[in-house]
């Protein structure tokens, strides 16, 4: 069994998981993204198209998985690289041809649309569904501050040569000289984290909420517990990337040793994923899972055209920013709003840059 | 309280929206004190440009049943401050007037309206005095 294949079935796997599970986690009146009556979510042809996308997942998982073993020559940076491309870039193509599928079904029986093209939306105060105070967020700040402190602590009797990098044998590939910059660099990446997940309660926050018009008032309370859920573990898991990272400066400044390090981070990062799978199995699409709502024979084909191929949401008339997805769980952006754009330069920016360094 | 938006309807979008909230503080859905959401916000729940939204509340602050808050945003007014003055009275007066005639000409009598407008109203001409 060699290393690099065991990380790309670490990584792929959780991944087509999530992917194979999504039909079922999303709201009952969509199918691969096209709408459709929620009654008529579990009739059999539905079930199975939902079924074979499922075996389409798997065998996209034991393709890469095993390509991954084969290839044990290739460079390890470009076979994880190449193999996550190629999972994803598989995964859209299932996602079509499942979604194809829908829309035959779809004609061949004919639903009737709601008549009328309505929105709907709730207006509350109650408490429960405001989002966490922003106060919380302070204690970013304090434990940032605690790993630039701990970094003045221990440095006097750090190692002149910090180890900066290994690789997945465990070697070590890169080091630096200790100097007082280097106890900024890991506290520079935590803000930096920091901000992120700020961002993300934000957006969260403020984006459009879903209503099913068939049941408005079950769906807009279970909608709002979601938002309030999520943005509660987006806190959570950036508490735990902050924290990772303070390790990381201890494990510099300490020299530890390269092994302990590695598996630290991937605990933390299993729990992350494993947190995030829960989460998402628990409140489903828009909260779908949350609560039962009624049921409705009718198709509501609210905002259907401006999700371009199902997946990329482009409405110049709607305000908002951002907007649940359509066939997963979380949040995309309204690309017809100009923000957008500076978001996605923003993340590509960053992307580049730390690829140039 | 719900906000429903006919898109294909004949009324305005701004007036949907007034209805509706007039309907809710009718209903006791939202009271003195309660917040409206930022025109953004509405705006983008429902898909509508947030213009339209400033409009209905705007018709609602004329009306005296909305006041925008520094601290607090847009809240509901008490109902002290929209007790209906003869001036409203002749209005609605005015706009019943044809409605009325007209369920007549089509045979509807007193009690058929009477009836009718039981149905609708919320607290059936109970005093709102608090």
């Amino acid at each position: 069994m060699n290393n690099q294949a065991i990380l790309v079935l670490a990584i792929i796997l959780p991944l087509n998981i999530i992917f194979a599970a999504m039909p079922y986690l999303s709201r009952k009146n969509l199918s691969f993204s096209i709408s459709i009556p929620s009654a008529k979510w579990g009739i059999d042809e539905f079930k199975r198209i939902r079924r074979n996308y499922v075996l389409i997942v798997i065998a996209i998982t034991i393709l890469i998985a095993g390509a991954a073993f084969i290839l044990i020559n290739m460079n390890e940076a470009a076979l994880i690289s190449a193999g996550i491309f190629l999972n994803i870039a598989l995964f859209y193509l299932a996602f079509f041809y499942s979604r194809k599928k829908t829309k035959a079904i779809k004609e061949e029986f004919g639903w009737e649309e709601d008549a009328r093209d309505i929105t709907i939306t709730e207006i509350t105060n109650d408490k429960s569904s405001k989002a966490p105070s922003l106060y919380i967020y302070l204690i970013y700040i304090l434990v940032i501050l605690g790993t630039i402190i701990m970094g003045y602590l221990l440095y006097p009797n750090a190692p002149d040569e910090i180890i900066m990098q290994t690789n997945l044998q465990g070697e070590v590939s890169s080091v630096i000289q200790k100097s007082t910059n280097l106890l900024l660099y890991v506290p520079a990446v935590q803000a930096f984290l920091a901000i992120v997940f700020l961002f993300s309660h934000f957006a969260i926050a403020k984006s459009a909420s879903y209503v099913d018009p068939a049941d408005p008032k079950t769906s807009a309370k279970a909608g709002r517990k979601h938002k309030r859920i999520w943005i509660t573990t987006m806190f959570i898991g950036g508490l735990m990337m902050l924290l990772l990272f303070t390790f990381v400066q201890y494990s510099m400044f300490k020299g530890l040793d390269n092994a302990i390090s590695g598996y630290v981070a991937l605990g933390f990062t299993l729990v992350f994923v494993i947190g995030i799978v829960l989460v998402t199995v628990k409140t489903g699409q828009s909260g779908s899972r949350l609560a039962k709502t009624k049921d409705s024979e009718t198709i509501n084909r609210k905002d259907e055209k401006y999700w371009k191929a199902g997946i990329i949401y482009f409405n110049k008339k709607d305000p908002a920013i951002f907007v649940e997805k359509r066939f997963s769980i979380g949040w995309t952006i309204n690309f017809a709003k100009w923000p957008s754009a500076v978001i996605i330069a923003v993340i590509i920016a960053v992307v580049v840059f730390s690829l140039l360094r | 309280m719900l906000i429903k938006i006919d898109f294909n309807s004949d009324k305005p979008i701004y007036e949907q929206i007034y209805d509706d909230i007039i309907k809710a503080i009718a209903t006791n859905e939202i009271s003195s004190g309660d917040m409206l959401p930022s025109v953004r916000r509405l705006g983008a729940d429902l898909s509508v440009n947030l213009h339209t939204v400033a409009k209905a509340y705007t018709k609602l602050k004329n009306a005296g049943y909305l006041s925008t808050n520094r601290s607090k945003g847009m809240t509901i007014n008490p109902p002290q401050q929209y007790r209906a003055n003869a001036e409203y009275k002749s209005a609605l007066k005015a706009k019943l007037t044809p409605l009325i005639h007209e369920a007549n000409i089509r045979g509807l009598s007193y009690k058929d309206i009477t009836k009718i407008i039981e149905e609708i109203s919320p607290n059936k001409g109970v005093n709102i005095d608090e």
